[in-house]
């Protein structure tokens, strides 16, 4: 007597949890097509910059061509200013930030430690990291303060990460190479 | 009763001689009403003493002219039958009226809870959901995340596992625009794969000797590559054949390649 109720209240749940669970729709292909037109020219280069990375074999050479990307990476933000597109800037800004933070960092971190001041390769690692700096920090500055692209969160928000990325990497220390 | 609604009533009636039950107590205490009852009555003797004039031979000449010119309606109207008028609904009724529809008003708000308790529990397309504001590409997202991936491998297996990954993620990005997209960008999709799968997935594949690790891991990378390699080809095999001219070549070229870059992995594996 009491089981058809139950029978109906489970159908209904099943119904319901079957429904849920179907995929979510993703983007049609005409956004697809549009996000691949935005990011081709950054998948052939990213391509490239993959490849190159792993033909690398020191921590040198890996934050060298991690430093090619952000410099990619900054290429598009500034582009994303320029067009005040804002969400471009705010995507292209997190990208920026983590390859900055995720991969740059750690290898200048590391072949600081593995690369003797007194050998040549020094020159090269101050010169690879004031480079990331100078881009970073030129990068966050791009992004105006005012306007109407500047005064929305986004931007706001985009600025602040390339500013912490900027302040993550820092400066290179001080020379320490002996004449 | 008021006085216009009995009034009202009594015009309204077919014989003003005869009111009806309802009207009886109001006439019997308003001397009015029952004046304008009289009145109603006069009026409708009157008009019964009216002279009315024989219209019999209008009446013949009229249906003369109807019966000469054949009938307006020539076919019989049929009413459709429903299939409720027919009872074939009957059972199912039966049925509805047995449901206690107190328990179905539970199962719809359990049914409601519970879709949203996964709509709200479980993360749709990653995590970002497509009705976002900005068109957010996960593809590049997932290709930064490679790139920092292999910013931080120290080996040719964990590089050989991102550039599988990297390699899949191009077949799929043409498998989703296959349809609309330019012959020159589908050209470039396949060119890319091509980099990635002869210049990525192959060279870290050589890179993974026998004696670098425990032969069961080392095969387990190289198969882990060859099923995504694997998959690639069969995916770009499949949407060649319904690709529209544009695209089938491109398709084929990425179809070729993984059949390529898979057989040279087998190799390796085999130790060849």
């Amino acid at each position: 007597m009491r089981t058809r109720p139950l029978l109906v209240i489970a159908a209904f749940a099943a119904l319901s949890a079957w429904v849920s669970a179907q995929p979510g729709s993703g983007p049609t292909a005409a956004e697809s097509l549009k996000m691949l037109r935005a990011n081709r020219g950054l998948y052939e280069d990213l391509t490239k910059h993959a490849l190159a990375l792993g033909r690398s074999n020191t921590s040198l050479d890996r934050a060298d061509e991690c430093l090619k990307v952000t410099e990619r990476l900054a290429r598009e933000v500034r582009e994303a200013v320029d067009r005040k597109d804002t969400d471009r800037l705010a995507e292209l800004s997190d990208h920026l930030n983590t390859v900055a933070t995720d991969g740059l960092a750690p290898n200048l971190s590391a072949a600081r430690n593995d690369i003797n001041p007194q050998s040549l390769d020094y020159t090269r690692l101050q010169d690879v990291h004031q480079h990331a700096f100078d881009n970073l920090s030129r990068t966050a500055t791009a992004v105006p303060t005012d306007g109407e692209l500047g005064t929305s969160k986004r931007a706001k928000d985009a600025r602040e990460k390339l500013a912490a990325a900027a302040a993550h990497i820092g400066p290179p220390p001080p020379d320490k190479k002996v004449p | 009763m008021t006085c216009d609604v009995a009034r009202n009533r009594l015009l309204a009636l077919p014989d003003p001689t005869r009111p009806t039950d309802d009207l009886l107590p109001h006439l019997a205490g308003c001397a009015a009403c029952r004046a304008v009852q009289a009145e109603a009555v006069r009026l409708d003797a009157l008009l019964k003493r009216l002279p009315v004039p024989s219209s019999e031979e209008r009446k013949q000449a009229f249906m003369n002219r109807l019966d000469t010119e054949g009938p307006i309606i020539r076919t019989r109207p049929v009413v459709p039958s429903t299939l409720a008028d027919s009872g074939a609904f009957k059972p199912v009724v039966k049925w509805l009226k047995r449901i206690d529809w107190r328990y179905v008003g539970g199962g719809v708000a359990a049914a409601v809870a519970i879709g949203l308790g996964i709509w709200f529990l479980v993360p749709r397309n990653g995590g970002v959901t497509k009705a976002d504001p900005p068109p957010r590409s996960e593809r590049l997202e997932r290709m930064v995340k490679y790139t920092t991936d292999l910013a931080k491998a120290r080996t040719p297996q964990e590089r050989l596992g991102v550039y599988g990954n990297w390699s899949a993620d191009l077949q799929g990005e043409a498998g989703d625009v296959f349809k609309v997209a330019e012959r020159d960008e589908m050209i470039s999709l396949a060119r890319n794969f091509e980099e990635m799968v002869n210049d990525g997935v192959v060279p870290q594949a050589r890179q993974i000797k026998p004696g670098d690790m425990p032969p069961d891991a080392r095969s387990q990378a190289l198969n882990d590559a060859m099923k995504k390699l694997g998959d690639a080809q069969t995916e770009a095999s499949r949407l060649a054949a319904e690709a529209p001219p544009n695209a089938r070549d491109a398709l084929q070229r990425i179809a070729k390649t993984a059949q390529d870059g898979r057989r040279t992995l087998s190799d390796i594996a085999q130790g060849k």
